[in-house]
């Protein structure tokens, strides 16, 4: 599943997850449930160490019922599964490919931590599932807003009506949101669901 | 030749103008009747005496105003300027480069003593001495390119060249043409780019980035880009949108050639020695319509321009709402009379 | 880049920068003096002299670091010590982790290598082989962490085998980073025919067609003279010989293409070849 090309060339375009034969070790980060991926990719794994570190409980229970022998690491939630990343990154090797799946949150904050451990885009592959669901970085100030499913938000921060730009920071792993309604106060467009 | 700095400003009252060697002198960037995005990148090596092109950074009339709108910006949000830990070494070379540049172009305003690492530079415009220590940012009173670039007009990007990309890892950026900073920082050249319209179909930034990554040291190159900006406001970032959106609205017949504003950047770019950064300099040059008009030539091209222009860049650059009102009153100074190829005024 | 007055004419030959990039007052560079020289190392050996002036170029960087590595590995060949030394130098002062290793022949031939334990300190090994010391790529690059970054300065085949060997241990392209010493391969005489004028030029077989074409008063564009840097890229019309290339530019579907040459390294097999200058 590839997007077709985005309108705006910083948004990123995700293609299908394959193994980096290039790799020597492998560590596939899960923060979603995409049992038909997960099965592809285990049915033939990669050469070499294979740590599969899940962060998704639904997809914790199907690894466990597929009965992979990969090694598998399980933490409870996002945050401690980035914390559990950072431990394994920490010691790893050059060698190591790093595959990322998930919603763009989850994988963004997750490359955001590679990338502060050195790896290049060479060795990360990001693939997005489940919800498509948008962090949003307010310009006016700077407050993250987690989960927007629609084209207009409500900023964490100032609480202004944000319109969710295409433009997406890979080092902020978010979108851009700016005041829909800075030019003629109170007009704004109606609100619809466009991230599912 | 010593330049009378104006007392003037770019907020609130606006009393922002040009001289009218300030007019003559503006970058008028259309030469044809038609505007497209092209590679239009040449080199940096001077231009003819008391144009914008003659030294490596101009300095004109708005320069202490320019410096004194800048540091209001930077008082009210830091965050304009930002450079990634490991560009230093890139800002020790642009603070090398423009403290050089400036000292040697306009002796009468900058000067500037080397022993060594031991550096003495004095600011006559601004009032500023100060001894330091090249390379300790210590002695310094802000990290060398934040120091350097308080006191330099336009806006500056350093990029960082690795696997094969240029990434914006350092920048003060003030006055910019709508672009945040704070969220494009770390970008690669094409995500930075990112929002512009058409160019990246007709292959524009792949040509570019190729290059640019071979920029030479000592061959700096350039080119101009331009935009709108209602009233002369340096500070048109998205960050303070909520505060100047509204503007947008305000063009009436009546104020369009006063309140319109051709914004053009001379943009340039200069290889770093040591780091093996790129210095991208924007400098911006703003001329009401009235202004540029009293020059026919300049008024129907621009017309011409405004009129024929694609609706997406319109959008991009943010002209949509206010452009039919710009069109109308230039479409007053237009013959129709075929106007030759070239920028210059008359 | 050095412009050296030889018998023949001018040539002009890069070299490496040693010295301290903060002294502003002179560059710094070493030659080694090659046994089958094309005449530049032999000259500046035997005839230049002491204050006699030189036409220099700006200074170009072709073999830049990494500025976000967590370590650095350099690794150098025999004279390709001196950007090593350069490296060593900046990482020095910018307090980075790094390590040199540095192959040479014969402890003689161990030249700068005082200067890199001044700055590297421990942190400096050397593999002579006249004392059957061999640097293995595969045990120094083996339980790298991540992030590391490997730079190698070397000859040719050294050069090839260290890319594959990093290659093979999962080191991505990115973090692997190398400058040959690149001298213009030799090979059969040839002729070139510039398309915007007309005219011919002889390519004599001891010659790169970048040194014919500037003899013959043509102004390419050149920056490294080591088929690195892509500034010299010609478009080729025509050709009715086998194409030599020998730069690390072009990527194989540009050289399979039959339609570009870079003109400072690569040639063709005797014939005639027809370009867009």
């Amino acid at each position: 599943m590839s997007a077709a090309a985005p309108s705006i060339k910083s948004q990123p375009v995700y293609h299908a997850l394959e193994w980096d034969a290039a790799g020597v070790s492998h560590l596939l980060f899960v923060a979603a449930d995409d049992r038909p991926l997960l099965e592809r990719l285990l049915a033939a794994p990669p050469r070499g160490d294979l740590t599969v570190l899940v962060t998704d409980a639904a997809a914790a229970d199907h690894l466990r019922a597929s009965g992979s022998d990969a090694h598998t690491v399980v933490e409870d939630g996002l945050a401690r599964g980035l914390e559990a990343l950072e431990s394994f990154l920490r010691t790893a090797d050059m060698g190591l490919r790093l595959y990322l799946v998930g919603c763009e949150d989850a994988i963004w904050q997750a490359a955001g931590i590679a990338a502060r451990y050195g790896m290049s885009s060479a060795e990360i592959r990001l693939f997005q599932t489940g919800t498509k669901a948008r962090p949003v970085f307010c310009v006016h100030c700077r407050a993250m807003t987690r989960g927007v499913r629609t084209n207009l938000a409500d900023c964490s921060g100032c609480g202004r009506t944000l319109f969710v730009r295409d433009h997406f920071s890979r080092r902020l792993g978010a979108y851009m949101g700016f005041q829909i309604d800075a030019e003629e106060p109170g007009v704004k467009p109606p609100v619809e669901v466009a991230y599912p | 030749m010593a330049i009378a700095f104006h007392d003037e400003t770019f907020r609130n009252d606006y009393t922002y103008r040009n001289s009218d060697e300030g007019v003559r002198r503006f970058p008028f960037p259309f030469g044809q009747d038609e505007y497209m995005y092209s590679v239009n990148i040449e080199p940096h090596a001077g231009g003819a005496p008391g144009s914008v092109y003659e030294h490596a950074f101009d300095i004109d009339e708005h320069y202490v105003s320019e410096c004194r709108d800048r540091a209001i910006t930077l008082e009210r949000d830091p965050g304009r300027c930002e450079s990634l830990p490991h560009m230093i070494d890139a800002e020790w070379d642009v603070l090398e480069l423009i403290m050089t540049s400036l000292a040697r172009d306009y002796p009468d305003h900058f000067r500037l003593r080397q022993d060594g690492t031991h550096w003495h530079w004095i600011n006559l415009p601004l009032g500023i001495e100060q001894s330091f220590v090249f390379g300790d940012a210590a002695t310094l009173p802000y990290p060398p390119f934040e120091y350097i670039t308080r006191q330099t007009q336009g806006d500056f990007v350093i990029l960082d060249q690795r696997d094969g990309d240029l990434w914006a890892d350092s920048g003060m950026i003030t006055q910019q043409a709508d672009w945040s900073l704070t969220f494009d920082v770390g970008m690669s050249f094409k995500e930075w780019h990112g929002p512009v319209p058409r160019a990246h179909e007709i292959g524009v930034f792949d040509r570019a980035l190729k290059y640019l990554l071979m920029l030479q040291l000592g061959k700096p190159v350039r080119r101009l880009n331009w935009t709108m900006t209602v009233n002369p406001r340096l500070d048109t970032a998205p960050e303070t949108y909520p505060e100047w959106g509204q503007d947008r609205a305000s063009v009436t017949p009546d104020n369009v050639a006063k309140k319109v504003h051709l914004r053009v950047e001379l943009q340039t770019l200069f290889r770093l020695p040591r780091s093996n950064g790129v210095l991208f300099s924007i400098r911006g040059y703003l001329a009401s319509v009235g202004d540029l008009a009293r020059y026919p030539r300049w008024g129907k091209r621009l017309h011409r321009v405004l009129r024929d222009l694609p609706q997406d860049l319109a959008e991009y650059k943010g002209l949509v709402r206010y452009k039919p009102t710009v069109v109308a009153w230039l479409s007053q100074q237009d013959d129709g009379a075929a106007l030759e190829v070239g920028t210059h005024p008359e | 880049m050095l412009s050296l007055p030889l018998p023949g004419g001018i040539r002009r030959n890069p070299y490496s920068l040693v010295g301290d990039p903060h002294d502003r007052r002179k560059w710094r560079i070493a030659v080694r003096r090659q046994e089958q020289s094309r005449g530049g190392s032999a000259w500046l050996h035997e005839s230049a002299r002491e204050g006699q002036p030189l036409k220099v170029s700006m200074p170009a960087n072709l073999f830049p670091m990494a500025r976000l590595a967590r370590h650095h590995i350099l690794i150098a060949g025999g004279i390709g010590v001196t950007p090593i030394v350069s490296h060593a130098r900046e990482l020095a002062r910018l307090g980075h982790s790094f390590e040199v290793h540095y192959a040479h022949r014969a402890p003689e031939f161990g030249v700068l290598v005082d200067e890199l334990r001044q700055l590297a300190g421990g942190d400096v090994y050397c593999y002579v082989a006249s004392r059957n010391e061999m640097l293995d790529f595969r045990q120094l690059l083996a339980e790298r962490p991540l992030g590391t970054h490997a730079y190698l300065c070397g000859p040719q085949g050294m050069v090839e085998n260290f890319h594959q060997v990093a290659r093979d241990m999962g080191w991505p392209d990115t973090h692997v980073h190398s400058e040959r010493f690149l001298a213009p391969p030799p090979g059969e005489a040839f002729a070139v025919k510039l398309a915007r004028s007309g005219r011919e030029v002889a390519v004599p077989g001891d010659q790169s067609m970048l040194e014919a074409l500037e003899a013959a008063g043509a102004e390419p564009p050149f920056l490294c003279r080591g088929g690195a840097c892509g500034q010299c890229e010609t478009e080729v019309i025509a050709c009715d010989s086998a194409f030599q290339h020998n730069d690390l530019f072009l990527s194989q579907p540009e050289r399979d293409s039959g339609r570009k040459i870079m003109p400072c390294v690569s040639r063709i097999a005797g014939g005639c070849i027809t370009i867009n200058l």
